[in-house]
């Protein structure tokens, strides 16, 4: 193990001074693949070969099991290897010499990260000499912090460019799709490849984020966002993506929509401009969840003779695993989302605009109706109707099986449920009650006013004072 | 000083792992049913503001199941609408017709297998988890066979009938080692199986009589097993595939769920579409795995006429839902449900 060097002295995870792991730098290197922290292999000097064999190696990252993943199976997808990377970690060694890092939202986390950053991080010169213009391909949460200074919604920009901020620069507000220019550093954002092994759905998007990268090395991705139309079209066009906005509360009152073609037109229509449209019968209409936005569908055209696909029905036939929900920001498992941001990370030409619902609503809903159009087809690889096609049964199941479920499923939206509220305030008092007695019986037991919504008491209770342990099962 | 970092979870998984492995400290339990009510107790809180309720139902699921929210009436246990089976009702002028597949995930794999006792057994009777109890689980007939009468299976004097609790474990006996799981070994990781009193020897032991007895079964699992690890894929009868990720364990597992979940998700599919397109003023309430309600109008008829309408729908409804599908080779399987209607 090396000694920790003296720009360690001060760090909240200096421990014994032993054991740090420095970058590898590659001058003139156009990538630089930055990762959470060392693991044993990287911190006692030896590279793995796979097999179970290793040979000795100066301490240094991505030089064990995830390195050789790296190594073998992604850096190629993207047109690289190893000597075309710089290597670094957001932490260069290992808190106690385990594993186990505190997550990034705690202060400690950030403090490590922003004091090991300051002492120890040097950026490379690029291709051309300059040390801006690099890419930065950030593997997992910890380094998306390091880089952007973000410590949410890591899995909502996986997929997709994010300008560099460490965590001490001013913040900025990003109020656009963003599209980079050469000299700007450029954090792409993906996976740690060591999430691979807990998550293994993972492995779809994540290669498609090595793909992606070799796009955007050679400047082909993302695509610049020209100017939207604010005014509804003359004639609806016969095949185009359509999105809505409504209001939270009432999703009756339409805020605005949007409208793309394949030819990347994009019309944004705001609701004082919304008005009836004449549409050619046997025209197209591609939707995200076409049961919310059907209803507003048919404020603007006769939807009688409409052809309506939807990508997240399309989507959930072609890709269907474990779901990753918004709400769970990837702690429940999966990661075969169905939701348009992830969708955009796998198909879209464009970066990211679902960050823009507050700060430039109508750049959002042009990037909806835009993204919508490249999952459905003119995104990559053909997007999902190129899937379709060259997946006979898939393609079936999609017609016979879940695309006619959608006016079911409008139906049943319309018309609700009828509930007796009388009936249903009976059963919450007597639910309220019931949870009144789980919390003293927890009091009573314990022999404290102990909070059974909190944590921290239980964590304090069942793990310090009970000394639970999970078991493994018996085999 | 040194950062100590420890997986001290209190998340609802953790927690039940704890509870299943036999810890009984009375704060888990009371954490857990705590826990239990929270989403209850959100969804109710919804519910008493409107008089309609309006929840977001999607057939987007793993292996295309459904997911209801807000509020997510299907979940509700079977004990709240025991004492509340009024919150919800049909809108005037209409009648719910609800259906429950029985056993369609245990049929799936016999129809895709055709192992000849289940296959009987699904055919004649008696109930296959009594009679996968009586004659494998507890060995108290263990020469019974399919179509035998339930005093065959000479059931103890206590036998509290469906809801037997040794029952259940019957029923976790036949899909946990046989059905989805490796081997009789798996038995031992069963939660609760311990209440049963049978030593691991002897749960062992039963698990294998049951898993021998059913070779076809055992010869689909392997194949099936196989063709996952090779094509990285699954697909049900009908078609819709599941792409396999991860190690081998991972994706036998995945494929073979999916299979089996993937084409109950089909047929329910199948037969709202049918449903609809032969009985267009017939429309979806809500649904879950293996269920669903629809809703389906009332007409000016009398009393008398009126119970005559809803036995027609019925019928005509209960020939979509049960129809023979052909789902292994040469092997057909019905799907037949319990049945159930609520008047306006």
């Amino acid at each position: 193990m090396l000694p920790k060097p003296s720009g360690c002295q001060g760090c909240p995870f200096y421990g014994d001074g032993k054991g740090f792991v420095p970058d590898t730098i590659q001058e003139r290197a156009p990538v630089v693949i930055y990762a959470q922290g060392p693991g044993e292999d990287e911190e006692a000097g030896r590279r793995y070969l796979g097999s179970e064999q290793y040979e000795a190696h100066p301490p240094a990252p991505l030089i064990g099991r995830t390195g050789r993943v790296l190594d073998t199976q992604f850096l190629p997808l993207a047109g690289l290897n190893r000597e075309d990377v710089s290597l670094a970690n957001s932490i260069r060694c290992r808190l106690n010499h385990k594993n186990h890092l505190p997550p990034i939202t705690q202060v400690v986390m950030q403090q490590a990260v922003e004091h090991c950053t300051r002492a120890h991080w040097r950026p490379p010169e690029g291709p051309g000499g300059s040390r801006a213009g690099l890419v930065y391909v950030t593997m997992g949460e910890y380094a998306f912090y390091t880089l952007t200074g973000m410590k949410h919604d890591f899995n909502g920009w996986r997929g997709y460019l994010v300008p560099k901020r460490h965590p001490w620069d001013p913040p900025h507000l990003m109020t656009d799709i963003w599209t980079p220019g050469a000299s700007d550093d450029k954090i792409f954002v993906t996976y740690h490849l060591a999430y691979l092994w807990k998550e293994p759905e993972a492995e779809l998007p994540a290669r498609r984020d090595w793909n992606k990268l070799a796009l955007i090395l050679d400047g082909t991705w993302p695509r610049k966002v020209d100017p939207f139309i604010y005014e509804p079209p003359a004639l609806w066009p016969t095949y185009a993506a359509f999105d809505t906005e409504f209001a939270r509360e009432d999703k009756a009152y339409l805020t605005r929509y949007s409208l793309a073609t394949r030819d990347r037109k994009v019309w944004v229509v705001e609701r004082e401009d919304v008005r009836r449209l004449t549409v050619t019968p046997g025209s197209t209409v591609i939707m995200h969840n076409a049961p919310a936005d059907i209803p507003h569908l048919a404020g603007v055209v006769d939807i009688a003779d409409v052809v309506i696909e939807d990508t997240m029905y399309a989507h959930a036939v072609l890709w269907t695993g474990k779901v990753e929900t918004d709400e769970d920001k990837g702690r429940g498992g999966g990661a075969m989302s169905h939701k348009l941001n992830f969708l955009g990370s796998m198909y879209g030409w464009i970066n990211r605009w679902k960050h823009l619902a507050k700060v430039n609503p109508k750049r959002y809903s042009g990037g909806d109706g835009l993204g919508t159009m490249d999952v459905w087809e003119t995104g990559f690889n053909g997007g999902l109707l190129g899937e379709l096609t060259r997946d006979p049964q898939s393609h079936y199941v999609y017609t016979t099986l879940q695309k006619p479920l959608i006016p079911i499923v409008v139906r049943n939206q319309q018309t609700g449920i009828p509930v007796n509220t009388e009936e249903v305030k009976r059963a919450l008092a007597g639910l309220v009650q019931q949870q009144k007695s789980h919390i003293l019986r927890a009091q009573a037991y314990t022999g404290w006013p102990i909070n059974l919504r909190s944590p921290r008491h239980l964590a304090h209770w069942l793990y310090d004072v009970e000394g639970l342990k999970v078991k493994r099962r018996a085999r | 000083m040194p950062v100590r970092v420890s997986p001290r979870s209190t998340n609802q998984d953790r927690l039940t792992a704890l509870r299943d492995q036999g810890e009984d400290s009375d704060l888990l339990l009371a954490r857990l049913a705590l826990l239990e009510s929270e989403g209850l107790r959100k969804d109710l809180a919804k519910m008493g503001k409107k008089p309609i309720c309006y929840p977001e139902i999607l057939p987007t699921q793993a292996s295309l199941r459904w997911s209801t929210k807000n509020p997510n009436i299907p979940g509700f246990d079977r004990v709240f609408w025991r004492d509340h089976s009024t919150i919800i009702y049909p809108h005037p002028g209409t009648w719910w017709l609800s259906w429950d597949w029985k056993a369609i995930e245990g049929r799936l794999f016999t129809a895709y297998s055709g192992d000849e006792e289940d296959l009987q057994l699904y055919k004649l009777g008696p109930d296959i988890h009594t009679f996968t109890c009586a004659k494998y689980l507890f060995e108290w007939a263990p020469e019974a066979h399919p179509g035998c009468q339930i005093d065959d299976l000479h059931l103890p004097e206590d036998w509290q009938g469906p809801e037997d609790e040794r029952r259940v474990r019957a029923k976790n006996f036949r899909y946990g080692p046989f059905q989805y799981g490796t081997g009789a070994r798996a038995i031992l990781g069963m939660p609760g199986i311990e209440k049963l009193g049978l030593d691991r020897e002897t749960l062992v032991k039963r698990a294998q009589r049951f898993i021998d007895a059913r070779p076809r079964g055992v010869a689909w699992k392997e194949q099936t097993w196989a063709a996952c690890v090779r094509d990285k894929e699954a697909r049900t009868f009908m078609g819709a595939r599941r792409k396999l990720f991860g190690d081998a364990d991972t994706m036998k597992k995945d494929g073979l769920n999916h299979k089996i979940q993937g084409s109950v998700s089909n047929l329910m599919a199948w037969c709202l579409i049918q449903i609809v397109k032969e009985i267009p003023a017939a429309s979806l309430v809500l649904n879950k795995h293996d269920g669903a309600i629809v809703a389906c109008l009332l007409h000016d008829e009398g009393a008398s006429e009126r119970s005559s309408v809803c036995d027609r729908v019925q019928d005509h409804v209960r020939q979509i839902v049960e129809r023979e599908w052909e789902i292994g080779p040469g092997i057909t399987m019905a799907f037949p449900a319990t049945w159930g209607r609520r008047m306006a």
